[in-house]
């Protein structure tokens, strides 16, 4: 006995209709929803440990959460890529990991199964953001003639050589850099999601009174491993659209280094 | 000839927030909360142990930070104690500087004084003997004088009146030392 077994069409995986202002340019949906939740999440965790910060010095609770999620941030990915002249922007890269992260984590959330991230519009507007910002820190503290001088001009290359340099590094900077940016967080979240989907309707395709049961507990622990696997990926793309941010600021700091 | 099963998932669109499809939300959250029991068996102790182990450093961090600034406060409060002691023995030297330096003034110009009125005496005095000695040298210088003088009128001859004048000298001291 052989099953066959027919996906949802794309647009059941990652279209939702609109909820508010319905036909309009601000039409709200699903994955307005999430982000909206993305941004309020973080929010409110720091304030709520902020406001305990006041109160009581010795985390406790949310307060050892923020506190620990600063930590990471600072000492995981600033002094690292930028070191402290980078301190300036945790604030801008908590936000942006925090928001990334709870957006990704929509895809296991019961109800939901859907990472906003899954969405190119998500991705491509906080890479936009990023070449916006990292081209404004080179600008700021370099100048920009001295910034797009380092940037398109690599220092210690045979003047012959800029002929072909040149154009590499003007695509690469600022077209590839936030290009593969929203690609491999979009196309990663995307990816989990369709994984997921498959193996839910493998699930409800096996868990049947035929057969085709014995296939159930394969289909049911892939699913649960790629759950768990999911929740460490919405981490790691969180993680690498920060810490690479973070690169691209300290590049923009440094051009020369 | 095997049997083929086909099973379509479902075409419904989605609703606003939950898949057409909800047995792929059945099925999706059953999953999720066997991943959460799995976390919460494993994971959930280490990281509430780490939680309260982060908490407990903090905690006796700043305990030893209040209990090292508490100790700093004292020093400072010994050291300024020590300051000001410095201060009042610093002042009681002056003191004692200028007291000594004003007795030693006064007994100066007492000593002055004193040896003053002592040269002043003496010269006093030495100029009494330099008069007396005058005087008697005067006396005696006169002394001659009046022999010489007498001389010279014994030799001469006495008219009537130096003979009647040099009676009545004579008579007269006579009276005197009787």
């Amino acid at each position: 006995m052989f099953a066959q077994v027919e996906f949802p069409p794309i647009e059941n995986i990652v279209e939702w209709p609109e909820i508010f202002f319905k036909d309009t340019a601000v039409a709200f949906n699903k994955i307005g929803l999430i982000n909206l939740i993305a941004v309020l999440v973080p929010v409110v965790i720091f304030l709520v440990a902020a406001a305990k910060y006041k109160s009581r010095r010795v985390p406790k609770g949310i307060q050892t959460i923020a506190e620990s999620a600063i930590g990471f941030i600072e000492n995981g990915i600033i002094m690292q890529t930028i070191g402290p002249d980078g301190l300036r922007y945790l604030p801008l890269l908590i936000s942006l990991f925090f928001f990334i992260l709870v957006g990704n984590l929509f895809e296991v959330i019961p109800g939901f199964h859907m990472p906003a991230n899954a969405r190119m519009a998500n991705p491509m507007i906080l890479a936009v953001m990023v070449l916006v910002i990292f081209i404004a820190v080179g600008i700021k503290h370099n100048g920009p003639l001295r910034y797009f001088k380092s940037a398109l001009f690599p220092p210690g290359v045979p003047t012959a050589l800029y002929v072909l340099v040149t154009p590499i590094e003007l695509l690469s900077t600022f077209i590839v850099r936030p290009f593969s940016l929203a690609v491999r967080l979009f196309a990663n979240m995307l990816a989990g999601h369709i994984l997921l989907v498959t193996f839910s309707v493998l699930c409800i395709t096996t868990f049947t009174l035929s057969l085709l049961v014995v296939i159930f507990p394969f289909a049911f622990g892939m699913l649960t491993a790629l759950t768990a696997f999911e929740i460490m990926v919405a981490f790691l793309q969180a993680y690498i659209f920060t810490i690479l941010t973070a690169v691209y600021i300290g590049g923009a700091l440094h051009p020369d280094h | 000839m095997p049997e083929i099963v086909t099973v379509l998932a479902s075409e419904e669109p989605n609703a606003s927030i939950l898949p057409g499809d909800l047995l792929e939300v059945l099925w999706g959250s059953i999953a999720f909360l066997v991943v959460v029991a799995v976390l919460y068996k494993f994971a959930w102790g280490p990281l509430i142990r780490a939680m309260h182990g982060r908490t407990e450093r903090i905690g006796g961090e700043m305990d030893d930070a209040r209990a090292e600034r508490d100790t700093a406060e004292a020093g400072l409060e010994e050291i300024r104690a020590k300051v000001a002691e410095s201060k009042r023995e610093a002042a009681r030297i002056i003191e004692d500087a200028r007291r000594a330096a004003d007795a030693m003034t006064t007994e100066l110009a007492e000593r002055a004084e004193a040896e003053a009125a002592d040269v002043k005496r003496r010269a006093e005095t030495d100029l009494e003997t330099a008069r007396e000695q005058a005087f008697v040298d005067l006396e005696g210088e006169l002394s001659r004088l009046a022999v010489g003088a007498a001389e010279v009128v014994v030799v001469n001859t006495l008219d009537d009146a130096a003979q009647q004048q040099l009676i009545d000298d004579y008579i007269n001291r006579v009276g005197a030392q009787n």
